[in-house]
């Protein structure tokens, strides 16, 4: 893979995870060749991938997200409705 | 993807006494097992004549049709290391595909998990079957104390009923449906010594991989575990699917007991659906089907624990249907970073 689509594979996984982590109130950017996370009191950390991420968000955020729990599922959908 | 020129391994498994060994011989005596490195365990009977060669911490013979036998002391993945090296160096016969025998008390996913992540290992080898033998005599009661047994069960593709010569038929029915219940994925056969069926022959016997749709799993309940089909009708943004998977197995790895389907990626239509599996936490590299199918949409059975299986189900629609309406794919947006799960 060139750099280039490395790079669009990395924004496209920042915004795909981005949105799973947004009810966190951590946000997630592509940086270089890794994540950037910044958590709601602006603390950052970079991961290198999905895994590295879900435990940055972890430690992170207000809350660990879990894809299981319904006031989650709620949270991602009225975002989608935004 | 994977390379196609590393070798593939297939896995036989079992509780003790299931008749591991048995098949092995029969396998050998058949001339099924003719380039094919067996790597034992110890405790093992290795069925090889007695002229064992030193091997730098593993032991081995040769059958007479070309087939390599090796014990190993339960470090698996020195002991494959160590072949590979020895088959590089030319110490032991040319052989083209592992068959591991793994210990009748081991949960397989561990091993499983080595292969598919091990920096060494990963490139030059492919896991292939996963072949459980279920001993029918003793199945309710093994399955209801050993863990390792159910572990072992939820890892196949394929479960060998032995010794149904031993019991009637109501008692094959019971096993079937444990089986069911505990791995819909899973193909099921009896296991007829008189048969000379080789269960690692993907011509002889194919696995649901390459069926479609997917069966329905069962849904009782039983040791907690209990599966569903996940069901998408268009293709998939793979990197839609990688963040709810991983954030899936993050959180719940060890009561994701197994995934295996097919699913369309968006933008690689054109190749047909590929092969998305997992073992607990561990995602296998996706690989597109030999057999193209009809149906180009998802399907993905899932097999977990405690854990109510119609969540899982409901968690993944809501992301995709969000993600559909929210997040829109850009030009460069191509779905070929599928390692990026693990």
């Amino acid at each position: 893979m060139t750099a280039s689509r490395q790079g669009a594979v990395r924004i496209r996984i920042a915004n795909t995870a981005g949105e799973l982590a947004a009810p966190s109130g951590v946000r997630l950017t592509a940086w270089r060749d890794r994540f950037q996370l910044t958590g709601p009191t602006g603390k950052r950390e970079l991961a290198t991938d999905l895994a590295g991420i879900w435990r940055a968000v972890d430690r992170l955020g207000r809350t660990m997200p879990d894809p299981l729990d319904e006031a989650f599922l709620e949270c991602l959908r009225r975002r989608a409705d935004e | 993807m994977t390379n196609p020129s590393s070798i593939i391994v297939d896995v036989l498994t079992g509780f003790l006494g299931a008749g591991k060994t048995s098949l092995v011989r029969r396998l050998a005596e058949a001339g099924a097992l003719s380039g094919v490195a067996v790597l034992v365990n110890e405790y093992a009977d290795i069925p090889v004549d007695q002229n064992l060669m030193g091997l730098s911490g593993l032991k081995a013979g040769t059958f007479a049709d070309g087939c390599l036998c090796c014990a190993t002391d339960g470090d698996l993945r020195a002991s494959l290391l160590q072949l590979l090296e020895n088959r590089a160096s030319g110490k032991v016969p040319h052989f083209t595909r592992i068959l591991i025998e793994t210990s009748g008390i081991a949960d397989p996913a561990s091993l499983l998990a080595t292969l598919v992540t091990d920096p060494m290992l990963r490139p030059r080898l492919r896991l292939g079957r996963v072949v459980t033998l279920v001993d029918l005599c003793h199945a309710p009661a093994t399955l209801a104390e050993q863990p390792e047994a159910v572990a072992q069960i939820v890892a196949a593709d394929v479960v060998l009923f032995t010794k149904s010569d031993m019991v009637d038929e109501s008692a094959i029915e019971v096993a079937r449906a444990m089986m069911c219940t505990i791995n819909p994925i899973a193909i099921l056969r009896e296991c007829d010594p008189h048969s000379g069926l080789d269960p690692f022959d993907r011509h002889a016997l194919e696995t649901n991989e390459a069926r479609s749709p997917i069966a329905p799993p069962a849904h009782a309940h039983r040791h907690g575990i209990a599966a569903t089909v996940l069901r998408w009708p268009a293709s998939v943004d793979w990197a839609v699917f990688a963040s709810w998977l991983s954030l899936l197995l993050h959180r719940h790895g060890p009561n994701i007991l197994r995934m295996k389907g097919t699913m369309t990626i968006a933008g690689e239509e054109q190749n047909g659906p590929v092969i998305i599996q997992s073992v607990r936490h561990i995602v296998h590299m996706p690989e597109h089907m030999a057999q193209s199918v009809a149906n180009a949409g998802t399907e993905i059975v899932v097999i977990a624990r405690e854990i109510d299986p119609a969540l899982i189900r409901r968690s993944f629609e809501t992301f995709l249907a969000q993600a559909e309406r929210k997040i829109r794919p850009t030009e460069n947006d191509l779905p070929q970073n599928h390692a990026a799960i693990a």
